[in-house]
């Protein structure tokens, strides 16, 4: 056969691979309102960036009929290519070839690709689309998960690892999202749990549906499973595009530098923050009033938003913003602000992005319900993260900082580079009410009048206390600022962080309270 | 409800004059100190704490009730069978903690029943 008929015959094959499980299938997918695995890669990568491999891969299964079944790529996509640019390994599983079943030779492409991405020290993306195991090849489909969860483990810290739930994705095929570093869910398709609602309904007796159990907003406000949430596939594929400009190819890379730009001017900061610490503001926009362009990108938005994490940059350069938020429970540290707060610390540090902590909070959360989840774990979890992080980290505090949640939010004391206080900051052991009540305990209940006596001795000690100068006094920060030169110093922070050094004594890894 | 909840949470600091004047806002007592505060759903929802009551038996999971071994009145040792307690597939031997009279039963032989329900009380 010359060449030509050769060419011919290869169109001939892929033609008919890339119809993925065939034009009914297609049409089942697209009537639940889902893309196709490949045109979710095309959307998502760089126009005519995509370059698939293992096209042809067969399953070798001779079980339970399986022989005779043809089932074009195994039920998932695999390949490389880029956004904006930066060169990204993909994979996506194909809910059109068997449900997106994972079976061995589906496993193998998917591990394939994260062996080139961690080889290659490239940004991993996995679009999970799959009914579970390939229950037809029992084990080995088994043997396929642990694989993939091993190598999220390697590379977890290495190169960045995201996870776009664009389907259902349980049982155990939920943990190797849970691995990764980022997880994107979009409303209405996302589906995640262990185990669903049939089994839930037939062992417990309650009854709860797909989405109220484990849908996009479930994870995103109540579990804190998903980073992100959208409504739509092409919105949650913005959303990570935008999320690969801000972080770097690897460990050892620093993320991308843009243009720096100011940010703008409808966000004053010198108007955003009450000076009663009783009263409530946005955080982030404080966070905007000091970030290149007022650009924030916000990581864990619904969960937790007692405290904001989140993406932004300062001249030009990526930082993380970790900010509590007065607006919801007072910005209070809890088990679940810790958990996302630590984490997204650690995420940071890996990935040499440096941290910028904005302090403002009462302390934290009482309630036996806080107490028996293991508070104190948790909130470690914070003390920990802070104090591993050898990147460049500023902290500046804007009014409150109370007892062990000034010291768990980035203080000089966990290692912070730079500590700047605003005139209105408030360094104490507790509020000036509960100290008074504390302090002056004798003198109120002696008094005349004690509710008289009490306001008096809260202003004295609010009048002593409630104020930077004491810590300033002693070094816990470096110096006292203007809210508008708070960017200033910032910026100024972060150029003279460049060559930071940090010592750490040997260990193969910590002990963090997980 | 998510995105819902971006619009509370946004509450355009810029735009309001004063944004504690919102009346979702509730008081948030911490260390002697009321603040101005939205909550979140999961904060709302979370269960309230009740001490417990160990002279009440209540199924600690849904399952099926295959036996009942006592009736009101019934002196027991601590490790007298109770219950049989099929959940889960397993048949569970449900045991006396404790010595005591038994005050009512009330679950049947046959009878599913949900998780915390009152199965055994004792005097």
């Amino acid at each position: 056969m010359p060449l030509k008929g050769k060419i011919l015959e290869l169109k001939k094959r892929k033609e008919e691979v890339l119809l993925g499980g065939g034009e009914q299938a297609i049409a089942k997918q697209q009537a639940m309102g889902k893309l196709t695995a490949r045109e979710r890669v095309i959307a998502l990568l760089d126009e005519d960036s995509f370059n698939e491999y293992d096209l042809f891969a067969e399953h070798e299964a001779r079980d339970f009929g399986m022989e005779s079944k043809v089932l074009h790529g195994d039920g998932v996509i695999i390949g490389t290519g880029t956004i904006y640019g930066a060169p990204i390994a993909i994979f996506a599983q194909d809910f059109t070839v068997a449900g997106g079943s994972l079976g061995m030779m589906h496993a193998r492409k998917i591990t394939k690709i994260m062996d080139y991405a961690l080889r290659m020290r490239i940004p991993l993306i996995g679009i999970n689309d799959s009914g579970g195991a390939r229950i037809q090849e029992g084990v080995n489909s088994l043997a396929g998960y642990g694989e993939i969860f091993f190598r999220n483990t390697l590379a977890s810290g290495v190169v960045p690892q995201i996870s776009v739930i664009l389907g259902p994705c349980a049982g155990g095929a939920v943990y190797s999202p849970a691995l990764t570093d980022f997880v994107f869910t979009v409303d209405n398709i996302s589906k995640m749990f262990i185990t669903g609602p049939e089994v839930i309904k037939t062992v417990l007796g309650e009854e709860i549906s797909m989405e109220e159990l484990g849908g996009a907003r479930v994870h995103a406000e109540i579990t804190g499973n998903a980073h992100f949430y959208a409504e739509s596939e092409m919105e949650c594929f913005e959303q990570i595009k935008k999320l690969i400009t801000y972080i770097p190819w690897n460990n050892t890379k620093k993320a991308r530098r843009f243009e720096p730009k100011d940010p703008k001017p409808e966000y004053n900061i010198e108007k955003i923050v009450p000076g009663d610490p009783k009263q409530p503001y946005d955080v982030r926009d404080v966070i905007r009033a000091v970030a290149d362009d007022s650009d924030f990108f916000e990581v864990h938005e619904f969960w937790a938003a007692n405290i904001v994490v989140g993406f932004g940059r300062i001249n030009g350069e990526t930082v993380g913003f970790v900010a509590n938020q007065p607006l919801v429970l007072a910005g209070v540290l809890d088990v679940d602000s810790s958990d996302k707060a630590a984490r997204f610390i650690r995420y940071c540090d890996a990935f040499n992005i440096p941290l910028v902590t904005l302090v403002d909070l009462p302390g934290y959360l009482p309630g036996v319900d806080q107490e028996h989840a293991g508070v104190i774990r948790h909130g470690a979890k914070v003390l920990y993260a802070f104090s591993e992080a050898s990147v460049p980290k500023m902290t500046v505090i804007l009014r409150k900082a109370y007892g062990g949640g000034y010291i768990a939010m980035n203080s000089r004391h966990l290692r912070a580079d730079f500590v700047f206080a605003w005139p209105g900051a408030e360094i104490a052991v507790m509020g000036p009410e509960g100290a008074a009540n504390i302090i002056f305990r004798k003198e109120i209940t002696e008094a005349e009048d004690p509710e008289k006596m009490r306001r008096l001795k809260v202003k004295e000690y609010k009048q002593k206390f409630a104020n930077p100068y004491v810590a300033a006094s002693r070094g816990y920060i470096d110096t006292v600022i203007e809210p508008y030169e708070t960017r200033k110093l910032l910026i100024h922070a972060l150029e003279v962080s460049v060559n930071k050094v940090s010592d750490r004594p040997w260990k193969k890894h910590g002990i963090p309270p997980f | 409800m998510a995105k819902q909840k971006v619009s509370t949470a946004k509450v355009e600091a810029k735009e309001k004059a004063n944004i504690a004047d919102d009346p979702m806002f509730r008081h948030l007592i911490i260390e002697g100190t009321k603040y101005r505060t939205l909550t979140t759903r999961k904060h709302e929802l979370r269960t309230k704490w009740v001490a417990p009551q160990p002279k009440e038996l209540k199924s600690f999971i849904p399952g099926t009730i295959i036996k009942v071994s006592v009736k009101p009145g019934d002196k027991v040792d601590a490790g007298s069978l109770l219950l049989i307690f099929e959940a889960m597939k397993m048949m569970n031997q449900v045991l006396s903690p404790f010595p005591g009279v038994i005050k009512n039963v009330y679950v049947k032989e046959g009878e599913k029943v949900p998780k915390g329900t009152l199965m055994i009380e004792f005097e």
